[in-house]
């Protein structure tokens, strides 16, 4: 086998995406501490700055949920269920703490049976309000000082303004990167499949945001060189919940349509919004991670043009098509999905919404449903 | 899957208190349907905003969730139910929720009030208002109700409690809570000053806030009446009476409400008068309760068997704040009782208290001493399917009662609204062997020492 330090580019991230555990147990081997956390609308780049390294938990649809559904009811979001059971039998046994916040019901609900079940030297719940006013951005500022007071405390040392502002600058490089990515992604063909893309942002990720800007810069320098694909497919917009393999979006393009955008966690919601650092760094911080923070979990007005950038998003990337993944249990994306249809509806752009319970066996099963609704929105196309 | 209603069965109640919410229901809709008709404020309002702020504003508030309630003992849930899901909301969605917007769906579709619609229906608001406490689905829900099908103001208010774990005792964590509270319910005040055209009567909130506390130490003395053996009211008489509590606990009506039923009560411990002449068990019902079924309470009291407590709507223990303070001691209520649910165990009891201290979920330790203090028998804990929220930290609670006590338990899943979900023979069968285990086990209440 090649080692990993001789890959590069898609090789590379492929490798990263296989084992995603094995470059922070390296890392932690060499007595760097490790901090998992969940979506997170609280700032990794106060983790980095403290010179600790930040490590999205993910599930494995292949293992099931049985060890966390002792301690959690089934009708929980199944992903969350998912990654606590990989936390019991000891998958993350590696981290030295756990940063949450309160994204959704289901993960301020992990967060009390984690620390209750694993607690770490670090853990901690960034609180976030679900609507944006004067009031609770005022806290949201409070929740961000207690949070880098904790991180402070616990790694010892204090967060000075240069290394803040370093921290979110290399976080910022990393979105900047990715938006470059995406930009390939407007070719048509694209330049970048969805499931390349995909895969890059999972191993990303899974290794700190230095080594992720250099990931990037490789596949962005050999998707440019390679010679490009010929056949033209449908162009399709991704939407919904938490998707962290490879499974859903590759089989949507092995039916023949090409993913070139996506609204969901590890994608845009991500890594759309860049830090300010023009002004005060917590206000940057605040307007990311906030106020930008693109989720239906925080309420962003009565009317249907909170979908607006969905419109926008199809037309810069030239998608005829949508498809929504809805986890089961996930209210959020659930209550959401009529309002979405019908707006996508005025629009005139076909929409397909599936739910699934991040099993492998119902991936498969959406196969079907999946290339009628590409011949479809080929034939409108044509 | 049964889809009949022979099954189901409405409950007997055995407290006068209780028999007469069904009246309380009734004269409550018909208020708000007169006041609406003479054009004055109503609101579709979310169970846990304040109802103190309501009543200080005089507004004429119905509540989505408790019309879920409604329907469902009416037998007309599924129906409203059928609309939604045919409207593309999930099945696993609030089934109050679904409820609601298969009731407006339809109200919009006949241009007036359907006329199954129980209770003569919610009628058009002229406000509606949400708070963030509990679950996602309280805010999604208002806000299709807002973006589909009532085109009126909205106020969503923030309610945040603290995580797990954190310090309770550090003032800048009282501080940073007390205060967006405070600005929250400002905002409310706000909201509602500019819907009503009328200021916030100072004065009139704060006799409200002294009702309320009233109210609430009333019902707290009334359940510590609950522990005495035999039992003299049922779990299916407090699902009644809670009604009050919840949505009026500060008009002069929840006080006399609260004060007769204490008096009741006391009498029926006085005199021994037992909800079941020879009870055989007690029980703690965990979770809420079907609905659409009540009358299982009584099928259980057939069986020699009685619930004696129930871990839903409890009121928590008085709080002492001086009405005085206004808004201020919402805030302090709230922050009070949020201290208090971290004391016990805050760990899958995220959102302590809503923003007039509604207890939100219960720590484990409390349902313990519910188990202990009101020596029971047994537990049933019953998952409603599609209320993650309310269901959640029961599979804790059974792992963590477990080891402490030494108490059968028995699990039973379906809904607090969907009838859909009620296997009947199942579940029938399912009481039947646990009250077999019971017998077996005679004369051991609690507890482990
Ligand atoms: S849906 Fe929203 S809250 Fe949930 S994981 Fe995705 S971005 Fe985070
Ligand atoms: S899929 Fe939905 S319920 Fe699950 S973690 Fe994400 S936002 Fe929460
Ligand atoms: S707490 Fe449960 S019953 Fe109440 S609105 Fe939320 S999901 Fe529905």
């Amino acid at each position: 086998m090649v080692p990993v330090a001789a890959l590069t580019g898609l090789q590379k991230v492929k490798y990263i995406y296989n084992n995603r555990l094995d470059r922070v147990k390296e890392l932690k081997s060499e007595g760097k501490r490790i901090i998992g956390y969940l979506c997170s609308m609280a700032p990794l780049e106060i983790l980095e700055a403290a010179g600790l390294v930040p490590f999205r938990i993910m599930g494995s649809p292949q293992k099931g949920t049985a060890s966390a559904d002792v301690h959690i009811e089934t009708n929980m979001c199944p992903y969350v269920r998912n990654c606590f059971a990989r936390g019991l039998e000891g998958e993350f046994g590696f981290l030295d703490g756990l940063l949450l916040s309160h994204t959704c019901d289901s993960v301020l609900r992990l967060y009390g049976l984690w620390k209750y079940h694993l607690d770490a030297p670090f853990t901690h719940c960034v609180n976030v309000p679900h609507t944006i006013s004067e009031p609770t951005i005022r806290f949201f500022r409070e929740e961000i000082e207690l949070f880098k007071e904790k991180v402070e405390q616990y790694a010892g040392q204090e967060i000075s303004g240069p290394a803040l502002r370093a921290s979110i600058e290399l976080y910022n490089a990393n979105k900047a990167l990715v938006k470059e990515l995406y930009g390939l992604r407007k070719e048509d063909p694209p330049l970048i499949s969805g499931t390349e893309m995909m895969e890059t942002l999972v191993a990303g990720l899974s290794i700190p945001a230095r080594e992720f800007n250099q990931l990037l810069r490789e596949v962005k320098d050999e998707v440019i060189t390679r010679p490009p694909k010929l056949t033209k497919k449908p162009r399709l917009l991704l939407h919904g919940c938490i998707m962290d393999k490879t499974g859903f979006v590759s089989l949507i393009e092995k039916c023949g349509a090409k993913v070139v955008m996506d609204d969901t966690c590890i994608g845009t919601r991500t890594f759309w919004n860049e830090v300010a650092t023009d002004g005060d760094l917590l206000d940057g911080l605040i307007d990311s991670y906030f106020k930008k923070f693109q989720c239906p979990r925080t309420y962003r007005g009565r009317s249907l043009h909170r979908f607006d950038y969905l419109r926008q998003y199809a037309t810069d990337y030239n998608a005829q098509g949508m498809i929504s993944y809805i986890m089961r249990f996930c209210d959020c994306h659930s209550l959401d999905a009529p309002d979405m249809r019908d707006y996508l509806r005025e629009l005139r752009l076909p929409v397909l919404i599936v739910e699934d319970d991040y099993t492998e066996g119902a991936v498969q099963s959406l196969r079907v449903r999946i290339q009628a609704f590409i011949e479809s929105v080929t034939e409108i196309s044509v | 899957m049964v889809t009949s209603s022979s099954e189901f069965a409405k409950p007997i109640r055995h407290t006068d208190a209780a028999k007469s919410v069904n009246r309380v229901l009734k004269d409550w809709y018909a208020r708000s349907q007169e006041a609406r008709a003479k054009g004055a404020p109503s609101a579709w309002v979310m169970a846990s905003t304040p109802p103190e702020i309501l009543e200080a504003f005089d507004i004429q508030a119905v509540f989505p969730e408790n019309y879920g309630a409604v329907s469902a003992s009416r037998g007309q849930a599924v129906h409203y139910i059928n609309i939604a899901e045919s409207e593309g909301y999930s099945p696993s969605i609030c089934s109050y929720c679904r409820n609601t917007l298969g009731y407006i769906q339809e109200r919009q579709q006949l241009k007036a009030e359907p006329p199954d619609a129980p209770l003569g229906g919610m009628g058009d608001p002229s406000m509606l208002l949400s708070v963030s406490l509990c679950c996602d689905i309280r805010i999604k829900w208002f806000q299709t109700l807002a973006t589909r099908y009532l085109k009126v103001p909205i106020h969503i208010m923030e309610s945040l409690n603290p995580p797990y774990g954190l310090d309770m005792t550090d003032e800048r964590i009282k501080k940073h809570y007390i205060d967006v509270a405070l600005a929250e319910l400002r905002s409310l005040v706000a909201f509602l000053e500019e819907q009503t055209g009328r200021k916030l009567d100072e004065r009139r909130l704060k006799q409200v806030i002294a009702n309320s506390l009233v109210a609430r130490r009333l019902l707290y003395q009334t359940y510590q009446l609950r522990k005495a053996v035999p039992s003299p009211m049922p779990s299916e008489d407090a699902f009644a009476c809670v009604v009050p509590y919840l949505y009026m606990r500060g008009t002069s009506f929840a006080v006399d409400f609260y004060q007769k039923l204490h008096e009741e009560v006391k009498e029926r411990v006085e005199k021994r008068i037992a909800v079941i002449p020879e009870e055989r068990y007690r029980i703690l019902w965990v979770g809420m309760p079907p609905w659409f079924n009540m009358g299982i309470f009584n099928y259980l009291e057939s069986l020699g068997t009685v619930s004696a407590i129930e871990s839903q709507y409890y009121m928590g223990t008085p709080i002492e704040v001086d009405p005085e303070k206004g808004l201020q001691a919402l805030a302090e209520i709230a922050w009070l009782r949020s201290v208090e649910q971290h004391r016990q165990g805050a760990e899958i009891a995220p959102e302590q208290s809503g923003p007039s201290g509604d207890v939100a979920g219960l720590p484990v330790s409390l349902v313990e001493s519910f188990a202990r203090d009101y020596k029971v028998h047994g537990i049933i804990v019953h998952l409603v399917q599609s209320c993650r929220i309310i269901s959640f930290g029961q599979a804790h609670y059974k792992n963590v009662l477990r080891e402490r006590l030494n108490l059968p338990m028995l699990s039973l899943e379906s809904d607090m609204s969907d009838p859909r979900l009620w296997n009947d023979t199942e579940i029938k069968g399912h009481i039947k062997l646990f009250i077999d285990v019971l017998g077996q086990r005679k004369g051991t209440t609690a507890v482990k020492q």
